[in-house]
């Protein structure tokens, strides 16, 4: 990042606080097979994630930072980044092999910093055929595994945002959260596994129009999605569909609401 | 028949036919509050309030008003008396605001909050003596249509004529004063307490308004800011506010390429704001971006 010396950032994430230690690591994005870096801290991988409002700066302290940007580091499964790496080892040598080899895959100097947080309680089983050999673990990518997880994933996911009190979910229909669920789950697999989760779902091409319009999100968003998206991926077209849906809801019920500029609150009428 | 003991003794004479008058003090400055205050008395005393000195309020100094407040205050057996103190961020606020409420508007309200309150004490209120400006026969009649049974006086300068009125309009002044005395200026130390008369015209006034400018904050909680007065000063002193809202879609939105880092510009610390662009809508509505390689 280009910052200078001395800079603040200010940075949220799990364990930072803590004693224990804290890694960047670099890792290839699941998606996209990019370098990527994310944060070894609190016993937990996480992404980071940017988050800046256009006008808005922080008071640290005694003194105001003008940039009020915001850096969120956020738990994510490390099975996910792994997944991957036991493809292309498998696709190299199709036999059982030790977590060294596996994360040697990532071609990167700290993916090693992984192997801990993968030896704890048979992880890997989630994903592989496991042996035990002389006191070591040897593992290989079962597909099969794989999609039962990751449709337990999805379950799971569904389960937390039925469970959540945010207004973001409740209006979808069991459709259209499965879709949501597994659209999220979606940015971090490469396109087959997108395509196999979506088939074991029974997710349609097309998401039907939803019920009732999904709400927009908690968070005010602003509405900046005029330009019409370009996914030049080839996303699953469920996601597509409800993302867009999701946006045209947010701008109908803000253009509804009669928003006025905020400076007419400030300015005696004329008399 | 044991009645329960009020809040405050009620006393004998509100059985009695009572009058009330209402006068206001700082209605035209631009600093501090604006106060209505009632008086009121049984009818049948009107000499001995004569006889206590009460006139038009612009003719008594300071001196005489503090000693006839003071009367007032110990003449609990001809006298009441209330106060109702509409600070200078009540002013503004209301004046401001979306529902915009007029200086007019404010001391309508503040004369039927006055008037209900002598009734709720119990008072057997016959008449009312109101000072007013502009459109007395406008006044009385609504004040009429909203308490039947009390016989309205609306006049310019009732104060100088009624006795009652007189006596109201020492104790807003007095209230006035006091507050102005008073008032501790929250913000910070070092703006002085020489303002002058507090009206807009008095040059002292003036320049202290703009002394006491904040940058940021604007004027100290002493003002009444929706003055005329003081948006030129803000204007010249006051820092530009752009709000994000006003603002036109943001036309620099870049699109990024999924990983964070933006095609050819600057590092996410550099950018206007962030965007979920390329990513699931969850992340796209809480404009969450990756931060790919900034570690």
């Amino acid at each position: 990042m280009q910052s200078k010396p001395g800079d603040t950032t200010v940075f949220i994430g799990k364990g930072l606080g803590d004693d224990g230690d804290k890694h960047f690591i670099t890792l290839p994005d699941p998606k996209t097979g990019q370098a990527a870096a994310y944060l070894l801290a609190g016993s937990c991988l996480q992404e980071i994630n940017w988050f800046k409002q256009q006008y808005s700066s922080w008071f640290i302290g005694e003194r105001v930072q003008q940039d009020g940007g915001l850096f969120l580091a956020t738990p994510v499964d490390p099975l996910l980044l792994v997944l991957p790496l036991l493809e292309q080892a498998r696709a190299q040598q199709n036999v059982f092999q030790d977590l060294e080899q596996i994360l040697s895959m990532a071609a990167s100097p700290s993916a090693h910093l992984l192997a801990p947080l993968l030896e704890q309680g048979g992880q890997l089983s989630c994903l592989c055929d496991a042996k035990a050999a002389g006191g070591q673990s040897y593992y290989r990518l079962n597909d099969d595994r794989v999609l039962a997880w990751l449709r337990l994933k999805v379950d799971q996911a569904k389960a937390a945002m039925q469970a959540s009190p945010s207004a973001a979910f409740s209006g979808m229909d069991d459709l259209g959260l499965t879709a949501y669920a597994a659209g999220m789950l979606g940015e971090y697999l490469a396109q087959h596994w997108q395509d196999k989760l979506a088939a074991a779902l029974n997710l349609p091409d097309e998401l039907p129009a939803p019920a009732h319009a999904p709400p927009p999100a908690d968070y005010d968003a602003q509405s900046s999605e005029k330009k019409p998206r370009v996914d030049p991926k080839e996303a699953a077209k469920a996601k597509a569909a409800e993302a867009r849906q999701a946006a045209k809801a947010a701008k109908l019920a803000k253009e509804a609401a009669g928003m006025r500029k905020l400076s007419a609150f400030f300015k005696p009428k004329a008399k | 028949m044991a009645e329960p003991a009020a809040a405050e003794e009620r006393p004998a004479w509100y059985n009695e036919p009572c009058c009330l008058g209402i006068d206001e003090a700082g209605r035209g400055p631009v600093l501090g509050p604006m106060v209505y205050a009632t008086a009121w008395a049984p009818i049948s005393k009107s000499k001995e309030l004569k006889a206590m000195g009460f006139a038009d309020s612009k003719t008594l100094n300071e001196e005489k008003r503090v000693r006839l407040y003071e009367a007032i205050q110990r003449h609990g057996g001809l006298l009441g008396y209330e106060a109702d103190v509409l600070s200078a961020a009540t002013i503004s606020g209301k004046m401001l605001s979306k529902e915009r409420v007029s200086l007019n508007a404010l001391a309508f309200e503040s004369t039927c909050k006055l008037i209900e309150g002598v009734l709720a004490r119990g008072v057997n209120l016959a008449e009312a003596y109101i000072d007013a400006l502009g459109d007395t026969t406008k006044h009385k009649e609504r004040l009429s249509q909203r308490f039947p049974g009390v016989q309205f006086t609306v006049e310019a300068k009732a104060d100088a004529t009624y006795p009652i009125v007189s006596a109201a309009s020492i104790v807003a002044k007095v209230t006035r004063d006091h507050a102005l005395r008073d008032f501790v200026l929250q913000e910070a130390a070092g703006i002085s307490t020489q303002f002058g008369s507090g009206y807009p015209a008095d040059p002292e006034t003036k320049k202290w308004l703009e002394a006491s400018i904040d940058r940021v904050f604007g004027f100290p909680s002493l003002v009444r800011f929706s003055w005329s007065t003081c948006n030129p000063l803000l204007e010249q002193h006051g820092a530009v506010v752009k709000f994000e809202a006003d603002a036109d879609d943001a036309p620099g939105q870049q699109t990024l390429n999924f990983g964070g880092r933006a095609a050819g510009s600057s590092a996410p610390g550099a950018a206007a704001a962030s965007s979920g662009a390329g990513r699931h809508s969850y992340f796209r509505a809480r404009k969450m971006q990756r931060a790919g390689l900034a570690f």
